[in-house]
Protein backbone atom coordinates (compact mmCIF):
# COMPACT_ATOMS: atom_id res chain seq x y z
CA UNK A 1 0.00 0.00 0.00
CA UNK A 2 1.28 3.41 -0.88
CA UNK A 3 1.34 6.36 1.47
CA UNK A 4 0.17 8.72 -1.28
CA UNK A 5 -3.10 10.63 -1.15
CA UNK A 6 -5.96 8.13 -0.87
CA UNK A 7 -7.70 7.54 -4.20
CA UNK A 8 -11.10 7.44 -2.44
CA UNK A 9 -11.96 9.82 0.40
CA UNK A 10 -15.35 10.00 2.08
CA UNK A 11 -15.85 12.50 4.88
CA UNK A 12 -19.07 12.85 6.88
CA UNK A 13 -21.22 11.33 4.13
CA UNK A 14 -24.95 11.11 4.87
CA UNK A 15 -27.80 9.93 2.71
CA UNK A 16 -31.53 9.60 3.28
CA UNK A 17 -34.25 8.02 1.20
CA UNK A 18 -37.42 9.83 2.19
CA UNK A 19 -37.58 9.92 5.95
CA UNK A 20 -35.09 7.08 6.41
CA UNK A 21 -31.47 8.02 6.98
CA UNK A 22 -29.51 5.22 5.36
CA UNK A 23 -25.99 6.63 5.87
CA UNK A 24 -25.32 8.51 9.07
CA UNK A 25 -21.85 9.92 8.59
CA UNK A 26 -19.37 7.75 6.72
CA UNK A 27 -15.63 8.49 6.87
CA UNK A 28 -13.51 6.25 4.71
CA UNK A 29 -10.17 6.34 2.91
CA UNK A 30 -9.04 3.84 0.30
CA UNK A 31 -5.47 3.84 -1.00
CA UNK A 32 -4.39 3.10 -4.52
CA UNK A 33 -4.03 -0.63 -5.04
CA UNK A 34 -5.92 -1.48 -1.88
CA UNK A 35 -8.59 -4.18 -1.77
CA UNK A 36 -11.32 -3.10 0.61
CA UNK A 37 -14.07 -5.54 1.50
CA UNK A 38 -17.32 -4.19 2.93
CA UNK A 39 -19.50 -6.52 4.98
CA UNK A 40 -22.64 -5.96 7.01
CA UNK A 41 -26.25 -6.98 7.42
CA UNK A 42 -28.88 -6.41 4.74
CA UNK A 43 -30.00 -2.79 4.72
CA UNK A 44 -26.92 -1.50 6.53
CA UNK A 45 -26.10 0.80 3.60
CA UNK A 46 -23.33 -1.10 1.75
CA UNK A 47 -24.80 -0.69 -1.73
CA UNK A 48 -25.61 2.94 -1.07
CA UNK A 49 -21.97 3.68 -0.20
CA UNK A 50 -20.84 1.92 -3.36
CA UNK A 51 -23.39 3.77 -5.48
CA UNK A 52 -22.25 7.10 -4.05
CA UNK A 53 -18.60 6.27 -4.74
CA UNK A 54 -19.42 5.35 -8.34
CA UNK A 55 -21.51 8.45 -8.97
CA UNK A 56 -24.86 6.69 -9.34
CA UNK A 57 -26.22 8.39 -6.23
CA UNK A 58 -25.38 11.77 -4.67
CA UNK A 59 -24.65 12.23 -0.99
CA UNK A 60 -26.93 14.58 0.96
CA UNK A 61 -23.97 16.04 2.85
CA UNK A 62 -20.28 15.43 3.32
CA UNK A 63 -17.44 15.17 0.85
CA UNK A 64 -16.75 12.42 -1.66
CA UNK A 65 -13.48 12.42 -3.59
CA UNK A 66 -12.91 9.59 -6.02
CA UNK A 67 -9.97 9.60 -8.41
CA UNK A 68 -9.58 13.36 -7.74
CA UNK A 69 -13.19 14.04 -8.79
CA UNK A 70 -15.36 15.81 -6.19
CA UNK A 71 -18.55 13.76 -6.48
CA UNK A 72 -20.28 16.01 -3.94
CA UNK A 73 -20.15 18.76 -6.58
CA UNK A 74 -23.04 18.04 -8.96
CA UNK A 75 -21.39 20.09 -11.71
CA UNK A 76 -18.31 17.88 -11.72
CA UNK A 77 -19.72 14.49 -10.68
CA UNK A 78 -20.03 13.24 -14.26
CA UNK A 79 -16.27 13.41 -14.69
CA UNK A 80 -16.02 10.07 -12.89
CA UNK A 81 -17.91 8.28 -15.68
CA UNK A 82 -15.71 5.95 -17.63
CA UNK A 83 -13.01 5.98 -14.94
CA UNK A 84 -14.50 3.51 -12.47
CA UNK A 85 -16.01 0.11 -13.13
CA UNK A 86 -19.02 -1.40 -11.41
CA UNK A 87 -20.05 -5.04 -11.27
CA UNK A 88 -23.64 -5.58 -10.20
CA UNK A 89 -25.34 -8.44 -8.42
CA UNK A 90 -27.74 -8.84 -11.37
CA UNK A 91 -24.94 -8.53 -13.99
CA UNK A 92 -26.87 -5.87 -15.95
CA UNK A 93 -25.42 -7.12 -19.21
CA UNK A 94 -27.06 -5.70 -22.33
CA UNK A 95 -29.25 -8.63 -23.43
CA UNK A 96 -29.48 -7.53 -27.07
CA UNK A 97 -25.70 -7.52 -27.55
CA UNK A 98 -23.28 -10.44 -27.67
CA UNK A 99 -20.52 -10.77 -25.09
CA UNK A 100 -18.28 -9.01 -27.58
CA UNK A 101 -20.91 -6.32 -28.22
CA UNK A 102 -21.25 -5.69 -24.50
CA UNK A 103 -17.52 -5.13 -24.17
CA UNK A 104 -17.05 -3.06 -27.32
CA UNK A 105 -19.98 -0.66 -26.82
CA UNK A 106 -18.09 1.77 -24.57
CA UNK A 107 -14.89 1.36 -26.58
CA UNK A 108 -16.77 2.50 -29.68
CA UNK A 109 -19.03 5.18 -28.22
CA UNK A 110 -16.87 6.58 -25.40
CA UNK A 111 -13.31 5.80 -26.42
CA UNK A 112 -14.20 6.29 -30.10
CA UNK A 113 -11.96 3.42 -31.15
CA UNK A 114 -12.35 2.00 -34.64
CA UNK A 115 -14.42 -1.17 -34.90
CA UNK A 116 -11.31 -3.20 -35.61
CA UNK A 117 -9.24 -1.91 -32.70
CA UNK A 118 -12.22 -2.13 -30.33
CA UNK A 119 -12.82 -5.75 -31.28
CA UNK A 120 -9.20 -6.71 -30.78
CA UNK A 121 -9.09 -5.03 -27.43
CA UNK A 122 -12.42 -6.55 -26.33
CA UNK A 123 -11.28 -10.03 -27.29
CA UNK A 124 -8.12 -9.54 -25.25
CA UNK A 125 -10.16 -8.56 -22.19
CA UNK A 126 -12.60 -11.44 -22.71
CA UNK A 127 -9.60 -13.74 -22.90
CA UNK A 128 -8.43 -12.38 -19.57
CA UNK A 129 -11.66 -13.62 -17.95
CA UNK A 130 -11.40 -16.88 -19.88
CA UNK A 131 -14.26 -16.22 -22.29
CA UNK A 132 -12.68 -15.35 -25.64
CA UNK A 133 -14.38 -18.33 -27.27
CA UNK A 134 -17.80 -17.18 -26.03
CA UNK A 135 -17.48 -13.74 -27.65
CA UNK A 136 -20.34 -14.41 -30.04
CA UNK A 137 -22.80 -15.60 -27.41
CA UNK A 138 -25.68 -13.50 -26.17
CA UNK A 139 -26.05 -13.21 -22.37
CA UNK A 140 -29.03 -15.57 -22.44
CA UNK A 141 -26.72 -18.19 -23.95
CA UNK A 142 -24.24 -17.99 -21.06
CA UNK A 143 -24.26 -19.40 -17.53
CA UNK A 144 -24.55 -17.00 -14.60
CA UNK A 145 -20.85 -17.26 -13.86
CA UNK A 146 -19.96 -16.59 -17.48
CA UNK A 147 -22.33 -13.63 -17.62
CA UNK A 148 -20.72 -12.10 -14.55
CA UNK A 149 -17.26 -12.59 -16.04
CA UNK A 150 -18.41 -10.82 -19.21
CA UNK A 151 -19.69 -8.01 -16.98
CA UNK A 152 -16.25 -7.79 -15.38
CA UNK A 153 -14.62 -7.74 -18.82
CA UNK A 154 -17.01 -4.99 -19.94
CA UNK A 155 -15.99 -2.89 -16.95
CA UNK A 156 -12.27 -3.61 -17.37
CA UNK A 157 -12.23 -2.75 -21.07
CA UNK A 158 -12.41 1.00 -20.41
CA UNK A 159 -9.37 0.68 -18.11
CA UNK A 160 -10.90 1.96 -14.89
CA UNK A 161 -8.69 3.05 -12.02
CA UNK A 162 -11.07 1.54 -9.45
CA UNK A 163 -13.40 -1.45 -9.58
CA UNK A 164 -16.54 -1.69 -7.45
CA UNK A 165 -18.25 -5.04 -6.87
CA UNK A 166 -21.72 -5.12 -5.33
CA UNK A 167 -22.43 -8.70 -4.26
CA UNK A 168 -21.08 -9.92 -7.58
CA UNK A 169 -21.55 -13.57 -6.63
CA UNK A 170 -24.82 -13.43 -4.69
CA UNK A 171 -27.02 -14.31 -7.68
CA UNK A 172 -24.88 -17.31 -8.67
CA UNK A 173 -25.35 -20.99 -7.99
CA UNK A 174 -22.76 -22.04 -5.38
CA UNK A 175 -20.72 -24.07 -7.87
CA UNK A 176 -20.29 -20.99 -10.10
CA UNK A 177 -19.03 -18.63 -7.38
CA UNK A 178 -15.43 -19.80 -7.65
CA UNK A 179 -14.90 -18.87 -11.30
CA UNK A 180 -15.92 -15.27 -10.53
CA UNK A 181 -13.99 -14.87 -7.27
CA UNK A 182 -10.87 -16.24 -8.92
CA UNK A 183 -11.09 -13.53 -11.61
CA UNK A 184 -11.54 -10.98 -8.81
CA UNK A 185 -8.56 -12.38 -6.96
CA UNK A 186 -6.31 -12.17 -10.00
CA UNK A 187 -7.38 -8.54 -10.46
CA UNK A 188 -6.42 -7.86 -6.88
CA UNK A 189 -3.05 -9.54 -7.43
CA UNK A 190 -2.44 -7.26 -10.40
CA UNK A 191 -2.79 -4.26 -8.11
CA UNK A 192 -6.28 -3.01 -9.03
CA UNK A 193 -7.92 -0.77 -6.45
CA UNK A 194 -11.09 -2.60 -5.45
CA UNK A 195 -14.05 -2.00 -3.16
CA UNK A 196 -15.95 -5.24 -2.77
CA UNK A 197 -19.30 -5.74 -1.05
CA UNK A 198 -19.64 -9.47 -0.48
CA UNK A 199 -21.02 -12.22 1.68
CA UNK A 200 -18.14 -14.51 0.67
CA UNK A 201 -16.19 -14.47 3.91
CA UNK A 202 -13.49 -16.74 2.53
CA UNK A 203 -12.84 -14.24 -0.28
CA UNK A 204 -12.68 -11.44 2.29
CA UNK A 205 -10.21 -13.35 4.41
CA UNK A 206 -7.89 -14.34 1.62
CA UNK A 207 -7.98 -11.26 -0.56
CA UNK A 208 -8.88 -8.18 1.47
CA UNK A 209 -6.23 -5.75 2.68
CA UNK A 210 -8.84 -4.29 4.98
CA UNK A 211 -12.38 -5.20 5.98
CA UNK A 212 -15.06 -2.67 6.88
CA UNK A 213 -18.10 -3.74 8.89
CA UNK A 214 -21.15 -1.54 8.32
CA UNK A 215 -24.04 -1.46 10.73
CA UNK A 216 -27.17 0.69 10.38
CA UNK A 217 -25.56 3.38 8.29
CA UNK A 218 -22.24 3.73 10.07
CA UNK A 219 -18.87 2.02 9.90
CA UNK A 220 -18.94 0.09 13.15
CA UNK A 221 -15.52 -1.49 12.86
CA UNK A 222 -12.66 -1.88 10.42
CA UNK A 223 -9.27 -3.50 10.22
CA UNK A 224 -7.17 -6.12 8.48
CA UNK A 225 -9.07 -9.37 7.94
CA UNK A 226 -7.07 -11.37 10.48
CA UNK A 227 -8.02 -8.83 13.15
CA UNK A 228 -11.66 -8.34 12.18
CA UNK A 229 -12.44 -12.00 11.70
CA UNK A 230 -10.39 -13.41 14.59
CA UNK A 231 -10.61 -10.71 17.26
CA UNK A 232 -13.61 -8.48 16.48
CA UNK A 233 -13.94 -5.70 19.05
CA UNK A 234 -17.49 -4.54 18.41
CA UNK A 235 -20.41 -6.63 19.76
CA UNK A 236 -22.43 -6.09 16.59
CA UNK A 237 -19.50 -7.34 14.51
CA UNK A 238 -19.26 -10.44 16.68
CA UNK A 239 -22.98 -11.13 16.31
CA UNK A 240 -22.87 -10.60 12.54
CA UNK A 241 -19.84 -12.85 12.06
CA UNK A 242 -21.36 -15.55 14.24
CA UNK A 243 -24.45 -15.53 12.07
CA UNK A 244 -22.71 -15.61 8.69
CA UNK A 245 -19.93 -18.03 9.63
CA UNK A 246 -22.41 -20.50 11.12
CA UNK A 247 -23.95 -21.33 7.75
CA UNK B 1 -69.62 -16.11 -61.24
CA UNK B 2 -70.21 -12.44 -61.94
CA UNK B 3 -67.77 -11.46 -59.20
CA UNK B 4 -64.88 -12.73 -61.33
CA UNK B 5 -65.42 -9.84 -63.70
CA UNK B 6 -64.52 -7.45 -60.91
CA UNK B 7 -61.34 -9.13 -59.71
CA UNK B 8 -59.31 -6.41 -61.42
CA UNK B 9 -61.06 -3.67 -59.42
CA UNK B 10 -60.71 -5.68 -56.24
CA UNK B 11 -57.00 -6.35 -56.61
CA UNK B 12 -56.40 -2.71 -57.47
CA UNK B 13 -58.23 -1.75 -54.28
CA UNK B 14 -56.22 -4.29 -52.31
CA UNK B 15 -52.97 -2.81 -53.58
CA UNK B 16 -54.14 0.66 -52.56
CA UNK B 17 -55.01 -0.63 -49.09
CA UNK B 18 -51.56 -2.14 -48.74
CA UNK B 19 -49.88 1.10 -49.82
CA UNK B 20 -51.89 3.22 -47.38
CA UNK B 21 -51.29 0.74 -44.57
CA UNK B 22 -47.53 0.67 -44.95
CA UNK B 23 -47.17 4.45 -45.31
CA UNK B 24 -49.54 5.22 -42.43
CA UNK B 25 -47.73 2.68 -40.26
CA UNK B 26 -44.34 4.25 -40.92
CA UNK B 27 -45.79 7.66 -40.07
CA UNK B 28 -47.36 6.22 -36.92
CA UNK B 29 -44.07 4.68 -35.76
CA UNK B 30 -42.20 7.96 -36.22
CA UNK B 31 -44.92 9.99 -34.47
CA UNK B 32 -45.30 7.39 -31.74
CA UNK B 33 -41.57 7.34 -30.98
CA UNK B 34 -41.39 11.13 -31.00
CA UNK B 35 -44.39 11.45 -28.69
CA UNK B 36 -43.08 8.76 -26.34
CA UNK B 37 -39.73 10.52 -26.07
CA UNK B 38 -41.53 13.86 -25.76
CA UNK B 39 -43.65 12.65 -22.86
CA UNK B 40 -40.52 11.59 -20.98
CA UNK B 41 -38.64 14.76 -21.88
CA UNK B 42 -36.97 17.16 -19.47
CA UNK B 43 -38.61 20.05 -21.28
CA UNK B 44 -42.10 20.89 -20.14
CA UNK B 45 -43.18 22.24 -23.52
CA UNK B 46 -42.34 18.92 -25.19
CA UNK B 47 -44.14 16.96 -22.47
CA UNK B 48 -47.14 19.23 -22.88
CA UNK B 49 -47.22 19.03 -26.69
CA UNK B 50 -46.89 15.26 -26.73
CA UNK B 51 -49.53 14.94 -24.02
CA UNK B 52 -52.03 17.07 -25.91
CA UNK B 53 -51.45 15.09 -29.12
CA UNK B 54 -51.96 11.73 -27.42
CA UNK B 55 -55.01 12.80 -25.41
CA UNK B 56 -56.82 14.63 -28.21
CA UNK B 57 -56.35 11.80 -30.69
CA UNK B 58 -57.26 9.03 -28.28
CA UNK B 59 -60.44 10.78 -27.20
CA UNK B 60 -61.93 11.62 -30.59
CA UNK B 61 -63.35 9.25 -33.24
CA UNK B 62 -61.00 8.24 -36.02
CA UNK B 63 -63.72 8.96 -38.60
CA UNK B 64 -63.81 12.57 -37.42
CA UNK B 65 -60.03 12.75 -37.74
CA UNK B 66 -60.31 11.51 -41.32
CA UNK B 67 -62.89 14.20 -42.11
CA UNK B 68 -60.70 16.87 -40.52
CA UNK B 69 -57.71 15.79 -42.61
CA UNK B 70 -59.74 15.80 -45.84
CA UNK B 71 -62.23 18.64 -45.41
CA UNK B 72 -60.82 20.99 -42.77
CA UNK B 73 -57.08 21.12 -43.51
CA UNK B 74 -57.68 22.91 -46.85
CA UNK B 75 -58.99 25.81 -44.73
CA UNK B 76 -55.47 26.01 -43.32
CA UNK B 77 -54.05 26.02 -46.82
CA UNK B 78 -53.16 22.32 -46.76
CA UNK B 79 -54.82 20.65 -49.73
CA UNK B 80 -54.57 16.87 -49.50
CA UNK B 81 -56.07 14.37 -51.88
CA UNK B 82 -58.04 11.47 -50.40
CA UNK B 83 -54.99 9.19 -50.42
CA UNK B 84 -52.77 11.69 -48.60
CA UNK B 85 -55.49 12.61 -46.14
CA UNK B 86 -56.08 8.92 -45.43
CA UNK B 87 -52.41 8.21 -44.77
CA UNK B 88 -52.12 11.28 -42.56
CA UNK B 89 -55.27 10.60 -40.53
CA UNK B 90 -54.53 6.91 -39.91
CA UNK B 91 -50.85 7.57 -39.19
CA UNK B 92 -51.61 10.36 -36.74
CA UNK B 93 -54.32 8.29 -35.10
CA UNK B 94 -52.30 5.13 -34.55
CA UNK B 95 -49.20 7.19 -33.65
CA UNK B 96 -51.01 8.36 -30.52
CA UNK B 97 -51.66 4.78 -29.46
CA UNK B 98 -48.14 3.69 -30.32
CA UNK B 99 -46.81 6.54 -28.17
CA UNK B 100 -48.29 4.85 -25.13
CA UNK B 101 -47.02 1.46 -26.25
CA UNK B 102 -43.48 2.81 -26.74
CA UNK B 103 -43.62 4.61 -23.41
CA UNK B 104 -44.53 1.38 -21.65
CA UNK B 105 -41.70 -0.29 -23.56
CA UNK B 106 -39.16 2.29 -22.47
CA UNK B 107 -40.18 2.01 -18.83
CA UNK B 108 -40.00 -1.80 -19.09
CA UNK B 109 -36.22 -1.59 -19.51
CA UNK B 110 -34.64 -2.13 -16.07
CA UNK B 111 -32.92 0.84 -14.45
CA UNK B 112 -29.75 -1.21 -14.04
CA UNK B 113 -29.27 -1.15 -17.82
CA UNK B 114 -29.05 2.63 -17.85
CA UNK B 115 -26.80 2.64 -14.78
CA UNK B 116 -24.39 0.14 -16.28
CA UNK B 117 -24.15 2.20 -19.46
CA UNK B 118 -23.78 5.49 -17.57
CA UNK B 119 -20.88 4.20 -15.49
CA UNK B 120 -19.15 3.10 -18.68
CA UNK B 121 -19.31 6.75 -19.73
CA UNK B 122 -21.98 6.67 -22.45
CA UNK B 123 -23.83 9.93 -23.06
CA UNK B 124 -27.56 9.87 -22.46
CA UNK B 125 -28.40 10.02 -26.18
CA UNK B 126 -26.15 7.00 -26.82
CA UNK B 127 -27.74 5.21 -23.87
CA UNK B 128 -31.17 5.76 -25.41
CA UNK B 129 -30.16 4.72 -28.91
CA UNK B 130 -27.92 1.75 -28.16
CA UNK B 131 -29.20 0.41 -24.84
CA UNK B 132 -32.80 1.44 -24.11
CA UNK B 133 -34.58 1.65 -27.48
CA UNK B 134 -33.48 -1.74 -28.84
CA UNK B 135 -34.77 -3.46 -25.72
CA UNK B 136 -37.92 -1.33 -25.53
CA UNK B 137 -38.79 -2.01 -29.18
CA UNK B 138 -38.24 -5.71 -28.72
CA UNK B 139 -40.52 -5.76 -25.69
CA UNK B 140 -43.37 -4.04 -27.50
CA UNK B 141 -42.87 -5.47 -30.98
CA UNK B 142 -45.87 -7.86 -30.84
CA UNK B 143 -48.11 -4.99 -29.76
CA UNK B 144 -46.73 -2.76 -32.52
CA UNK B 145 -47.39 -5.42 -35.15
CA UNK B 146 -50.92 -5.59 -33.91
CA UNK B 147 -51.40 -1.91 -34.68
CA UNK B 148 -50.20 -2.58 -38.21
CA UNK B 149 -53.22 -4.86 -38.64
CA UNK B 150 -55.41 -2.20 -37.00
CA UNK B 151 -54.37 0.26 -39.69
CA UNK B 152 -55.12 -2.28 -42.39
CA UNK B 153 -58.67 -2.67 -41.10
CA UNK B 154 -58.96 1.08 -40.49
CA UNK B 155 -58.44 1.82 -44.18
CA UNK B 156 -62.05 0.71 -44.75
CA UNK B 157 -63.15 3.98 -43.09
CA UNK B 158 -61.54 5.89 -45.94
CA UNK B 159 -64.51 4.97 -48.14
CA UNK B 160 -66.13 7.90 -46.30
CA UNK B 161 -63.90 10.28 -48.24
CA UNK B 162 -64.52 8.41 -51.49
CA UNK B 163 -61.19 6.63 -51.65
CA UNK B 164 -61.56 3.48 -53.78
CA UNK B 165 -60.21 1.15 -51.11
CA UNK B 166 -61.38 -2.41 -50.63
CA UNK B 167 -64.59 -2.06 -48.60
CA UNK B 168 -65.75 0.93 -50.63
CA UNK B 169 -65.01 -0.89 -53.87
CA UNK B 170 -67.00 -3.89 -52.69
CA UNK B 171 -69.97 -1.67 -51.90
CA UNK B 172 -69.77 -0.01 -55.28
CA UNK B 173 -69.70 -3.36 -57.05
CA UNK B 174 -72.66 -4.47 -54.97
CA UNK B 175 -74.78 -1.47 -55.78
CA UNK B 176 -74.11 -2.09 -59.44
CA UNK B 177 -74.60 -5.86 -59.52
CA UNK B 178 -76.58 -6.76 -56.36
CA UNK B 179 -74.54 -9.96 -55.86
CA UNK B 180 -73.79 -9.23 -52.21
CA UNK B 181 -72.70 -12.59 -50.87
CA UNK B 182 -70.02 -13.51 -53.43
CA UNK B 183 -68.57 -9.99 -53.40
CA UNK B 184 -68.37 -9.81 -49.62
CA UNK B 185 -66.91 -13.32 -49.48
CA UNK B 186 -64.11 -12.37 -51.82
CA UNK B 187 -63.57 -9.15 -49.88
CA UNK B 188 -63.26 -11.01 -46.59
CA UNK B 189 -60.77 -13.40 -48.13
CA UNK B 190 -58.67 -10.56 -49.48
CA UNK B 191 -58.56 -8.82 -46.06
CA UNK B 192 -57.51 -12.11 -44.46
CA UNK B 193 -54.83 -12.58 -47.07
CA UNK B 194 -53.50 -9.05 -46.58
CA UNK B 195 -53.43 -9.24 -42.79
CA UNK B 196 -51.65 -12.59 -42.89
CA UNK B 197 -49.11 -11.37 -45.41
CA UNK B 198 -48.37 -8.34 -43.22
CA UNK B 199 -48.14 -10.46 -40.07
CA UNK B 200 -45.81 -12.92 -41.79
CA UNK B 201 -43.62 -10.05 -43.00
CA UNK B 202 -43.54 -8.60 -39.50
CA UNK B 203 -42.57 -12.02 -38.18
CA UNK B 204 -39.64 -12.22 -40.58
CA UNK B 205 -38.54 -8.69 -39.68
CA UNK B 206 -38.76 -9.59 -35.98
CA UNK B 207 -36.52 -12.59 -36.48
CA UNK B 208 -33.97 -10.64 -38.48
CA UNK B 209 -33.98 -7.30 -36.69
CA UNK B 210 -33.87 -8.46 -33.09
CA UNK B 211 -31.00 -10.40 -31.55
CA UNK B 212 -31.29 -12.96 -30.17
CA UNK B 213 -34.11 -13.66 -32.64
CA UNK B 214 -37.59 -12.62 -31.57
CA UNK B 215 -40.17 -15.21 -32.51
CA UNK B 216 -43.69 -13.82 -32.73
CA UNK B 217 -46.46 -16.08 -31.50
CA UNK B 218 -48.25 -17.63 -34.43
CA UNK B 219 -51.98 -17.46 -34.83
CA UNK B 220 -54.86 -15.27 -35.70
CA UNK B 221 -55.29 -11.58 -35.23
CA UNK B 222 -57.52 -12.46 -32.29
CA UNK B 223 -54.83 -14.35 -30.44
CA UNK B 224 -52.41 -11.47 -31.04
CA UNK B 225 -55.03 -9.12 -29.56
CA UNK B 226 -54.99 -11.18 -26.41
CA UNK B 227 -51.21 -10.93 -26.27
CA UNK B 228 -51.51 -7.18 -26.62
CA UNK B 229 -53.73 -7.05 -23.56
CA UNK B 230 -51.30 -9.16 -21.55
CA UNK B 231 -48.49 -6.82 -22.55
CA UNK B 232 -50.53 -3.77 -21.62
CA UNK B 233 -51.17 -5.23 -18.19
CA UNK B 234 -47.46 -6.01 -17.78
CA UNK B 235 -46.66 -2.45 -18.78
CA UNK B 236 -48.92 -1.21 -15.98
CA UNK B 237 -47.25 -3.44 -13.43
CA UNK B 238 -43.83 -2.17 -14.44
CA UNK B 239 -44.72 1.46 -13.80
N1 LIG C 1 -33.59 4.14 -4.10
C1 LIG C 1 -34.01 3.88 -2.84
N2 LIG C 1 -35.19 4.35 -2.40
C2 LIG C 1 -35.61 4.12 -1.15
N3 LIG C 1 -34.94 3.40 -0.24
C3 LIG C 1 -33.75 2.88 -0.61
C4 LIG C 1 -33.23 3.08 -1.93
N4 LIG C 1 -32.04 2.46 -2.01
C5 LIG C 1 -31.84 1.88 -0.81
N5 LIG C 1 -32.86 2.14 0.04
C6 LIG C 1 -32.95 1.70 1.44
O1 LIG C 1 -31.76 2.04 2.09
C7 LIG C 1 -31.37 1.05 3.01
C8 LIG C 1 -29.95 0.62 2.72
O2 LIG C 1 -29.92 0.04 1.45
P1 LIG C 1 -28.63 -0.61 0.82
O3 LIG C 1 -29.07 -1.18 -0.48
O4 LIG C 1 -27.52 0.37 0.80
O5 LIG C 1 -28.30 -1.78 1.85
P2 LIG C 1 -27.30 -2.98 1.70
O6 LIG C 1 -26.43 -2.95 2.88
O7 LIG C 1 -26.68 -2.97 0.37
O8 LIG C 1 -28.28 -4.23 1.82
P3 LIG C 1 -28.27 -5.63 1.04
O9 LIG C 1 -27.27 -6.50 1.72
O10 LIG C 1 -29.67 -6.12 1.22
O11 LIG C 1 -27.93 -5.35 -0.38
C9 LIG C 1 -32.37 -0.08 2.88
O12 LIG C 1 -33.28 0.03 3.94
C10 LIG C 1 -33.05 0.19 1.57
O13 LIG C 1 -34.39 -0.22 1.62
MG1 LIG D 1 -26.82 -4.14 -1.37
Amino acid sequence: MSNLEPIIKLAGVTKSFGAVQVLKGIDLHVSEGEVLVVIGASGSGKSTVLRIMSGLETADSGQVWVNSVPLHDPRRAREIRGHVGMVFQQFNLFPHLTALGNVTLALLKVRKLSAEVAKKKALAVLDRVGLAEKAGNYPSQLSGGQQQRVAIARALAVEPTIMFFDEATSALDPELVGEVTSVMRSLADEGMTMVVVTHEMSFARKTADRVVFMDQGIIAEQGPPEQLFVRPQNDRTKQFLQRVLEV
Amino acid sequence: MAVLGYLGDISEAALLVLKITVLAFLLAVVLGLAAAVGRNSRFRILRFGAGVYVEVIRNTPVLLQIFVAYFALPNLGLNLNAFEAGVLALGVNVGAYLAEVFRAGISSVPKGQVEAAAILGLRSLDISIFVVFPQALRNVYPAVVNYLVQILLGTSLLSAIALPELTGTATTINSRTLIFLPVFTVTVLVYLLLSNVLAALAGIIGRVAFKPALVLPRGSVLSRMRLLKVNAVRGEVNK
